[in-house]
Parts: structure tokens; sequence; C-alpha cells
């Protein structure tokens, strides 16, 4: 089975080309060398989109441009124009050699076109899609297509579920498991008809049935579930990748979070400190801006009191009854408008004025020896505040500092898109654990099950061993019970010498690739399918390898999936030698040459990347082409 | 409220803004639960005695007649202050028994002393004429003025 050419008109770069990939020689192995940019990763797009309708291996850049062909100048908005891709198959038999064409643009179409006695045939759609499942089916696409650059990828999100259900396809084990679940049907009717009449054997096949259809539906539930970790997984170590070199621009950004939310309030209290420290300095600056008034206040209210005016020496009454008796206590009489009198007088208001001095003195003397009594009480408040004040700036200072140097710190990291690869990280890990958990209920409750539906086997075949209609049945039922343990034996023969032959495959190759060989002292599969490479010294290499080696490991494990299932597809490959390079390229070269003497290789490389293995391949070449590029558009050229 | 004093002390129209935008006082708004800022007759006193302590004694050139300190709002302590600082600016005791003599010498001292913070205020980098005061305030503290009552002195 293999491609014989492939015609793309008005597809991205191309706009009239076709690559023909003659057998014309003992290795089916063709290049198609090109720099970058002209259409060598779109080439394997177009075939993936002729066959499935999508284009796996776009880059992110190419995704929003329109699928057909623009040329520099970009199309016209009234412009439209038809897209064709064409795949031409042959193989062995007749049936699998015709052509697979998807149209687009005006009207959209996809069939497989074979030839017949009258001219040719066409399958549309659905029919066409039913062809493609017998070449390269859909589910297996990725290990028939794939991208070197990215190969240590597949090896890491193809988890063990993945690689046992590729095995599985691959090897027909799916196709017994169907014949197996419809001879396990016929049996079960086979027993209801056996048990017809009989109230007690109906009831025991009817509770089988139940079982089984429990079974059924949990053993559904199971394939949900290993998908939906298989998928969790993908998406986590996706994400992982994303936000790997970034760990600690997320735990930074939470620490951000964290003192921004704490910045809000300590400026507050720290706002408030300061009022309070305001406070008490102002009563300090009060008494000391105050203190001279107040001191030499005091001196004059000492000199008062010496010369004993403060309080005055005599009672105003007293003066008061003198003027009254117009008597001196000196029993001297004080007529009117005696000097005597007069001076009288002047003593009254003298001591008036005194009285009332004396009476607004009290106060004040009280009022500032009180403000002075507590100037002390108030340096320390002020003292205290001031220290509060500076503990809560320090810290704020800090803190201020801490968040400039993490913004200095996440400045150079895409923050939004780390954080949401780190929630989507956190996700897909939720989910990953929560499916974990689900299949191992699940496994648990199909055995259960499976124990349940023996013992209901076994009841149903002891209460009909007597009658007689089970002696009539007894030869099919007989036969169906050694067909379906022959299948049984057979299905798990089959996965037994598949895990075995891949692994031994996977590990020739692997080793093959390799050009430090005593590096690595096995390469094996474990029983959940996973894939392990062992390191001289008895540890787990895989997560440690180099790129390159990464990379020759997931082309021996995909080389010896595509040997051990003995599934004739053509291996098409995107920067074939990833990052590997010296004579580790050589090898990868090497294995490649081996694989194209039993199935058909295609190999898109660079100009540079292929020169150091051209004295390898270019005398064994089935075809070369050389793709050129003018004015956006894409050419290619025979390379003889 | 002492005998013979208005409802008001009075200011100078310059002087509101001053006492209200010159961050010489911290502003009114904002107020925030169990946070005590000075009312209006404690920054009046405030400004009194930095007046007084800088001999700036200034007449007030256009009364704001809304008033601004509450006299009621002088505690004892304040009025002994007063009445302090109006005997020895005019060098009689008796001034204090003249309350209408006594009100002119503090307004004029508030308003020499607030103009002059104003003063100080324009000039300082914004922000930090309280902590030039604060600075003046301890090295007073830290000469040994009233060390007695200082405990840390």
């Amino acid at each position: 089975m293999r491609i014989e050419r492939v015609r793309l008109r008005n597809y991205r770069q191309y706009r009239d080309v076709s690559f023909a990939y003659p057998a014309t020689r003992e290795h089916d192995l063709h290049l198609i060398v090109g720099d970058n940019g002209l259409g060598k990763t779109n080439l394997m797009n177009a075939m993936c989109w002729c066959l499935y309708g999508r284009e796996r291996y776009l880059s992110e850049q190419n995704a929003g441009l329109p699928v057909a062909h623009c040329g520099r100048e970009g199309l016209p908005a009234d412009y439209s124009v038809s897209v064709e891709v064409g795949l031409s198959w042959s193989a062995d038999g007749e049936s699998m050699t015709g052509v697979f064409e998807r149209q687009d643009g005006d009207r959209s179409v996809f069939r497989w076109i074979v030839p017949s006695a009258t001219g040719t045939e066409s399958y549309v759609g659905a029919e066409a899609m039913k062809h493609v499942e017998r070449f390269i089916p859909e589910a297996m696409k990725d290990y028939f297509f794939f991208d070197g650059e990215k190969l240590q990828q597949y090896l890491f999100e193809h988890s063990g579920n993945s690689v046992r259900q590729a095995l599985f396809f691959l090897s027909k084990v799916t196709l017994i498991e169907t014949v197996l679940e419809h001879m396990k049907s016929l049996e079960v009717d086979l027993q209801k008809k056996a048990a017809k009449g009989d109230p007690n054997t109906e009831a025991l096949v009817s509770q089988k049935e139940g079982i089984s259809t429990e079974l059924r539906t949990d053993n559904a539930e199971l394939l949900l579930a290993e998908k939906e970790k298989e998928t969790a997984f993908q998406e986590r170590e996706r994400y992982a990748r994303i936000v790997h070199g970034h760990e600690d621009a997320v735990e930074l950004a939470k620490k951000q979070e964290l003192l921004e939310s704490q910045l809000g309030p300590g400026e507050a209290t720290e706002r408030d400190a300061t009022l309070v420290a305001q406070a008490a300095m102002y009563r300090v600056a009060l008494l000391l801006y105050s203190r001279e008034a107040v001191t030499k206040f005091n001196a004059i209210l000492e000199e008062k009191e010496s010369l004993r005016q403060l309080p005055p020496p005599i009672e105003a009454s007293v003066v008061q009854r003198m003027l009254d008796d117009a008597q001196c206590i000196c029993e001297r009489k004080l007529p009117e408008r005696s000097p005597e009198r007069a001076a009288i007088e002047a003593l009254k208001r003298q001591v008036l004025t005194n009285s009332a001095l004396g009476d607004a003195v009290r106060p004040i003397r009280g009022g500032a020896s009180a403000l002075f009594m507590g100037l002390a009480r108030d340096v320390g408040a002020w003292r205290t505040a001031r220290n509060h004040l500076d503990t809560i700036r320090q810290f704020n200072i800090q803190r201020r500092a801490e968040l400039r140097e993490i913004k200095e710190a996440l400045y150079k990291h895409d923050l939004a898109t780390v954080r949401e690869a780190q929630r989507k990280h956190d996700e897909f890990a939720d989910v990953f654990v929560k499916a974990t958990e689900r299949i191992g209920y699940l496994k648990g409750k199909i055995e259960d099950a499976n124990g349940d539906l023996l013992r209901k086997q076994n009841e149903i075949e002891a209460a009909n061993s007597k009658k007689q209609i089970v002696v009539q049945l007894r030869r099919e039922l007989d036969l169906l019970k050694r067909a379906i343990a022959c299948l049984e034996k057979a299905r798990h023969d089959r996965i037994q010498l598949m895990r075995r032959c891949v692994e031994s495959d996977f590990k020739t190759t692997f080793m093959d690739l390799m050009w430090q060989k005593d590096l690595y002292k096995d390469a094996y599969l474990d029983d959940s399918y996973g894939i392990h490479v062992v390191h001289l010294s008895g540890s787990e290499a895989l997560a440690t390898m180099a790129e390159g080696e990464k990379q020759c490991a997931a082309v021996a494990f995909t080389l010896a999936l595509h040997e051990v299932a003995g599934y004739p597809g053509p291996i098409v490959v995107d920067f074939p030698f990833g990052r590997t390079n010296g004579q580790m390229k050589e090898n990868m070269a090497q294995v490649f040459l081996d694989v194209s003497r039993r199935r058909q290789v295609i190999l898109f490389v660079l100009k540079d990347e292929y020169q150091s293995v051209a004295h390898l391949l270019d005398p064994e070449l089935a075809s070369k082409h050389a793709l050129a590029g003018r004015s956006g558009e894409t050419t290619a050229e025979v390379i003889e | 409220m002492r005998l013979g004093f208005p409802m008001f002390f009075e200011i100078d129209e310059s002087d509101e803004r001053i006492y209200k935008d010159s961050g010489v006082f911290p502003p009114a708004a904002g107020d925030r639960p169990g946070v005590l800022k000075p009312n209006n007759a404690e920054k009046f006193l405030l400004a009194m005695a930095y007046g007084f302590h800088n001999h700036a004694r200034l007449k007030l050139s256009k009364r704001d007649s809304a008033g601004f300190a509450r006299t009621e709002y002088i505690h004892e302590e304040g009025e002994a202050l007063i009445d302090a600082i109006a005997t020895i600016e005019t060098g009689s005791l008796e001034t204090i028994l003249d309350a209408k003599r006594v009100v002119t010498v503090v307004e004029e001292y508030a308003h020499g002393g607030v103009t002059l913070l104003g003063q100080r205020a324009a000039q300082a980098p914004r922000g930090t004429l309280m902590e030039e005061i604060e600075l003046e305030l301890l090295d007073q503290l830290e000469q040994g003025v009233l060390a007695d009552a200082d405990p840390a002195g």
C-alpha cells in the first residue's frame, strides 16, 4: 500500500504542483528538500487535509490564513478559488488502487475514485471515509504522518493506554474482540433458548444477562475513563511544558497577590499610625513652643506674690467699711474730698484688682502646672507612637521593595499565559487523579462482575444439564464454547506476542540508533504498555535523555509498531532527523533506509539538515523533489 | 467658655488654606474610627504657640468672619497658655482681666504662627515639613530642654 502521487491545486502556497512517488528502486524512499517556509509541513498537512479534512500540523501563524492559495498579494474579497488535493494510492489488491480527492471552495466534496470496467467509480462523503479507514485509519494517523521535531512529545503524550489501543488496532486484536463479543451474545441466546419454560433457569439467565449488561456498561465506562485519563495526562503535560521555566513566575505572582492584598491595609495602618504620632507630636510641640511664656508668667506671679500683691494683704470688705464709716482703722476721720479718703479709695481699687487677678490666676496656675506635669507622659507617648509608626513604615517599605523586585522579575514572563496554563495544568491534574480513581473503582467492579458472571454461568449449566432440549443444543453450545475459548486464547497470545515483538523491535532499533551503544542497557514496555529506557546504572532514563535521544526512542517505537502490526501503510515524516546530529543522525538515516525496503517512506527535509546524510541516502532514493519559492508560490522540481 | 471671650477665635482669610491644605495639619477628610485628628481649636493653639515661640505676631488684615476655633473647645490648659502669652506680650498681669485684649494678642500670634508654617510648607519639599518640625522638636529635647520631663533624655 503506497502513495503514488500527490496533486495540489490552490492549496496554501501551492498553485498547481504534483509530486510523483514511483516505486522504481529497491528502496521505496522519497525525499522532498526545501528551505523553511516553502511548504514542506504544508505538504504533509495537505495529505492529512485530503484524507481527514483537518490540517493536523498547521503552525499557529498559518492557522489564521485561508486554505486557498492567494500568492503574495492576497486574495481579493470577491475572488473564490477551488482548492483541490488528490492522493493516488496503489496496493496489491485492485480495490485498494484509486484516488482520494478533496475539494473546497465553490463546492466541497470528498471522494474515493476507483477504476471500474466501465471507466471509474466514485464513493462520496461517508462512503469515501470508510475507504480511508482501510488505508490509514484516522485514529492511527499520528503513527503514519508525524512531525520529527515534536517526536519526543509523541513519546510522552502517548500513555500506555494509547499505545495499547494502537497495538490492538494495528494487530487486529480489536477485530478479535468484536468477534468474541458477537459469539458471547450468541451463547446467551442459546442459553435463553435452553432455559425456556423453566422459570428458575429463566430467572438465572435473566440475572446473568443483567450482570452482562452492567458489565458492558462498566467496560464502556472504563474505556471512557481511560480515554479521559489519557487526555488529561496529555493536556497536563502540554500545559506543564508551557509552565516549564516559569514555575518561579507562578510562585512570584502568588506572592505578589498576597503582598498587594496586604499592602492596602498596611498603608491604612501606616496612615492611622501617622495621625496618632502627629497628634502626640502636636501636644509636645504646643508645650515646647509655649514653655517660655509659661516660665515667664510664673516669674511674674512669683514677683507679685513676693510683693504681697497676690493675694492682697487686706480684704476689700475692710476697706469698704472704712469708707462707709468715714473713719480709718487708726480712728482718723476721713471727710469727703479729703486726701486721706482719696488714698483709701485708691487702696480699695488696688485691692479689688488684685483680688480679681488672684481669682483669675488660680485656674491659670492649675492649668499650666497640669500641662507641664503631663509633659513627661506626653513625650513618652510621642516616642512610643513614633516607634510604632517606624515599625509599620519599615514593614511597608520592605513590602513595597519586595513587590518592586517581584514586578521586575515578572516583567520577562508572559504572566497571563503562564497563569492560564498553570490553572489548566492543575485542572487537568485533578481530572487525571479523579479518572485514575474511577478506573480503579471500575476495574474492581468489573472483576467482581466477572466472578458473578462465572457463578451464574455454572448455575445455569447445572440447571440445564438434565433437560432434553439442552441435549439437542449441546453440540451447538459446546462448539460455541470451544470457539470462544479458542478466540480468547488467540487474543491473549496475539497480545503477548505483539508486546514481546514491539518491545524487542523497539529495543533493537533504539540501540541501532544510539551512537553510545553501551550507555543504555535495556528498553522495554511494561505491563501497562508504558515505554521505558534503562540507563546503564539501572535507573529510568527516558525523562533525562537528550532531545535527540528521545526522538530516536520515539522513532524506534513507531517503527516497531509498524513492523509488528504488519500494517502496510506508508510513513510520512516531516523534519525526520529532529535534533539528532553526528553518528546518531547517520544511524537514523540508515534506519529509514532499512525501513524503506519494506514500506514506502516519504521524508521532508531542510537542505542543510540533509547534507550530512546525503552520501547515505542519495544513491538509494526512488525520488527527490526540490521545493522553490517565488512571490509566495511554491513550485517543485524533480531532481534526477 | 471664659467670661468675656467671643464664641470663636477668628483667623485671617489667608490662613484657612494653610490650616486646610498646606500639609501642616492632617486633612479633615477621611476620618477613621478610633483615629482622632486635631480639631480647629487645637490647631489654633498650636499656631499661636508657634507664633509666640518665633516672635511672629501679625495683625489680621482681613478677618474671616465665619470664625474658626470655637472658644468653648479650648481646654483649661489651653486657656492657661493663652493667658500666659497675653501677659508676657503686654508685660502686665492685669491683661488677663481684659478678654478683648487677650483675644487680639492670641489671634495675632496664631495668624503669625500659621503664616510662618505656611511659608515653611511652601519652601519644603512636599510632605517633609512635619518631619522637619519633628526633628527640631527632637533636637530641643536632646539639648536638654525639659530634660527632667523627657524620660529618654
